[in-house]
């Protein structure tokens, strides 16, 4: 008994006391400043001025809940590190399923339904340095959210002559080479060959 | 070698154990090992601009290499209890494990399915 009485009117009081600081502070300056006003409104953008696409980030979640609001919050970031972005576009939805047998031995007639929808959403970067994408990039990867992947393809321009460039950096060298099954397969083919017992069969013949 | 049961000693799975979990993944380490050396075979004995003879040897080498070096020997199983049927590829687990699983919620995103 006693414990609700004083509890109730704390809890009043701390509810005045929050309402009453917004209030103080919308009396007093009028309005919230500008940047947390904007948390209320959809997010902010910079124009697209030269059309250069820079990155595309591709998020991924089984819930579109966190999804959007991890690219809401994307958006801001790169509107205040003065991105130019687009987005979030939405990308076909992925819909799996799968249905079981309910039971684990006979009673084949009764099945159960299972799916799992994968959300997609597009975020597209234009007209930004490598630097400050870099930075964008770890800053969301920093506050990153459960459940949401992040997948970034990074667009770079090279010169005509990059080719000629990588053929005489010491970068690329016999080592750093990879190999793909098919040129694995190649060798060992020309190494079984050059083998005497299939040596003689060719020597026979040619 | 010791007392180890296969011709080649490998490592064992990190799954459900049994005597035939072992045994699919025995071949399915030999068939990695030996993927190379197969696809050479075939493609020497496939040639037709090679001498037939040359193509024959390749042919013979091939059937003589073991069983467990085939990928059609491989079957898929269930990491959890082993079974070898009705495995649903995108978990390797079998029907009733998955069922399970995804009605526990332990599976991320997978839900009853209403449409």
């Amino acid at each position: 008994m006693l414990r609700t009485s004083i509890s109730s009117p704390l809890r009043q009081f701390f509810r005045f006391q929050s309402t009453g600081a917004v209030s103080e502070a919308t009396g007093s300056a009028k309005q919230l400043p500008i940047n947390v006003e904007a948390v209320y409104h959809a997010p902010l953008k910079n124009p697209i001025t030269h059309g250069d696409l820079i990155a595309d980030v591709q998020l991924r979640s089984y819930d579109h809940e966190n999804l959007d609001f991890y690219a809401d919050f994307m958006l801001r970031a790169g509107f205040y590190l003065g991105m130019p972005l687009t987005g979030p576009k939405p990308l076909p939805t992925r819909r799996e399923r799968w249905t079981v047998i309910r039971s684990p031995f006979a009673q084949a007639k009764s099945k159960e339904n299972f799916e799992r929808h994968t959300h997609k959403r597009l975020i597209r970067v234009w007209d930004t340095n490598p630097e400050v994408v870099e930075l964008w990039l770890s800053y969301i990867a920093k506050h990153s959210i459960a459940g949401v992947g992040i997948k970034c393809n990074l667009y770079q321009k090279e010169g005509v002559k990059l080719q000629e460039a990588l053929a005489q950096s010491s970068l690329l060298t016999e080592e750093h080479k990879s190999q793909s099954l098919d040129e694995v397969v190649g060798e060992k083919v020309l190494e079984l060959l050059d083998n005497e017992a299939f040596k003689k069969h060719i020597v026979e013949k040619s | 070698m010791g007392n180890f049961r296969f011709p080649v000693k490998v490592k064992l799975p990190s799954t459900f154990l049994n005597a035939r979990v072992i045994r699919d993944n025995f071949k399915r380490q030999q068939v990695a090992e030996h993927e190379v050396t197969t696809k050479a075979l075939k493609y020497i004995a496939r040639n037709t601009t090679l001498p037939p003879r040359a193509r024959l040897e390749a042919q013979l080498r091939l059937s003589t290499m073991p069983n467990y070096t085939r990928m059609t020997q491989v079957r898929n199983r269930c990491v959890e209890t082993g079974h070898a049927r009705a495995v649903l590829s995108d978990f390797r687990l079998c029907r009733t494990q998955f069922r399970e699983l995804a009605r526990n919620g332990s599976l991320p995103g997978v839900k009853k399915g209403v449409w």
